[in-house]
């Protein structure tokens, strides 16, 4: 980030150029979805960014439905999506679902993972699920004193560097590393950062070339839509949600509508 | 080849190491084992069980889940031969 003046790259600058616009986001320049496991305090950080007090529980399962509010930080208007916990993108339930499919056709401009530190080995999986789809991700490392105060260390920097996202260590509850987070979103959102996660790909040969034909299929018969490949894999496992969006054309539609689904919480 | 056990006869309070899962657990159920963190070398710990017996509290990667007996049947494990007190283990 270049910094504009010397109070460019003071924290106080930044706390006092971030206004919480609550439930009435402005037009927004970038939308930014809150993704995470269970039980990781993806609502608390939501409250913290919006300002709002969306009802926390200490309880997986709280965030059924999505949530948004927004904010306003360095003067651009940022709109957040708090989005139900998933173990996976790859599984069945509704919440689930919810998750995926708007990290998948809602298109945000900035994915937050937020994952706890006490378990960063079980959060890892659905990180790199993400990094699969999106390139365009901040990990939020959560619960922090959590961690601390079970002698837990992270190595902050050598996770960002593998992941090839900023990583940011937050005490959410506490209210603590708010502004390094604001600060990674925005990097990422403007293109300051730029994002380079690793692409993993299978070792057979076989998988790669059947994914690789089928997802020339998919795009001829849906040139716009985003992650083919991750589609086509999704094929291949017989995920049958995937399926029938591909044979009634629901994923085409999905890309399109992407905006306007933002717009009309509750309806999918 | 050493007969494998599965994860159903692990008693409450005891861990083991997963082993694989069953060929005959595929598709969805077998990415969502894969997904809660049951993978070849996890370590995982019955903890707690349902009145009726069925479903079992299993502890994975630092989060405790239910699994059935018929689905924790096709799960592989393998016994820790010495017996010491288990660390807390954090994850």
């Amino acid at each position: 980030m270049k910094p504009h003046n010397h109070c460019a790259n003071c924290q106080i600058h930044h706390r006092t150029n971030m206004i919480r616009l609550g439930l009435n986001p402005a037009d927004t320049a970038y939308v930014i979805a809150l993704a995470g496991n269970p039980n990781t305090g993806k609502s608390t950080v939501f409250n913290n960014l919006t300002g709002l007090r969306q009802h926390t529980g200490n309880w997986p399962g709280k965030t059924v439905a999505r949530a948004e509010g927004g904010f306003m930080y360095n003067t651009k208007p940022y709109k957040v999506v708090d989005l139900p916990g998933t173990y996976s993108l790859l599984s069945t339930s509704t919440d689930e679902e919810i998750a995926r499919d708007f990290i998948l056709f809602g298109k945000p401009d900035v994915t937050v993972i937020v994952a706890d530190a006490t378990r960063l080995e079980r959060n890892l999986n659905l990180v790199l699920q993400i990094l699969a789809i999106t390139d365009k991700a901040v990990l939020c490392i959560n619960l922090m004193d959590e961690a601390k105060r079970n002698h837990i260390e992270i190595d902050v920097r050598t996770l960002s560097k593998e992941l090839g996202i900023p990583s940011v260590p937050v005490s959410a509850r506490k209210k603590e590393g708010t502004d390094k987070l604001l600060q990674a979103i925005e990097e990422v959102a403007t293109g300051t950062y730029l994002c380079s996660p690793p692409k993993i790909k299978s070792h057979s040969k076989k998988l790669n070339q059947a994914i690789e034909t089928l997802s020339k299929k998919i795009e001829k018969i849906y040139p716009n839509l985003p992650n083919a490949d991750w589609v086509a894999m999704r094929l291949l496992e017989g995920d049958n949600s995937v399926m029938k969006a591909v044979r009634s054309g629901a994923i085409g539609n999905l890309h399109t509508e992407g905006p306007s689904i933002l717009k009309q919480p509750g309806q999918r | 080849m050493i007969q494998a056990e599965v994860l159903s006869a692990l008693p409450i309070g005891e861990q083991a190491e997963v082993s694989g899962i069953s060929p005959k657990c595929r598709g969805q159920q077998r990415r969502r084992f894969m997904d809660l963190g049951i993978i070849p070398g996890s370590i995982i710990s019955a903890v707690m069980k349902s009145a009726s017996g069925n479903l079992i509290g299993y502890r994975v990667m630092g989060t405790t889940i239910g699994i059935r007996k018929e689905q924790a049947g096709q799960i592989f494990i393998k016994r820790k031969k010495e017996k010491n007190e288990a660390p807390q283990s954090l994850c």
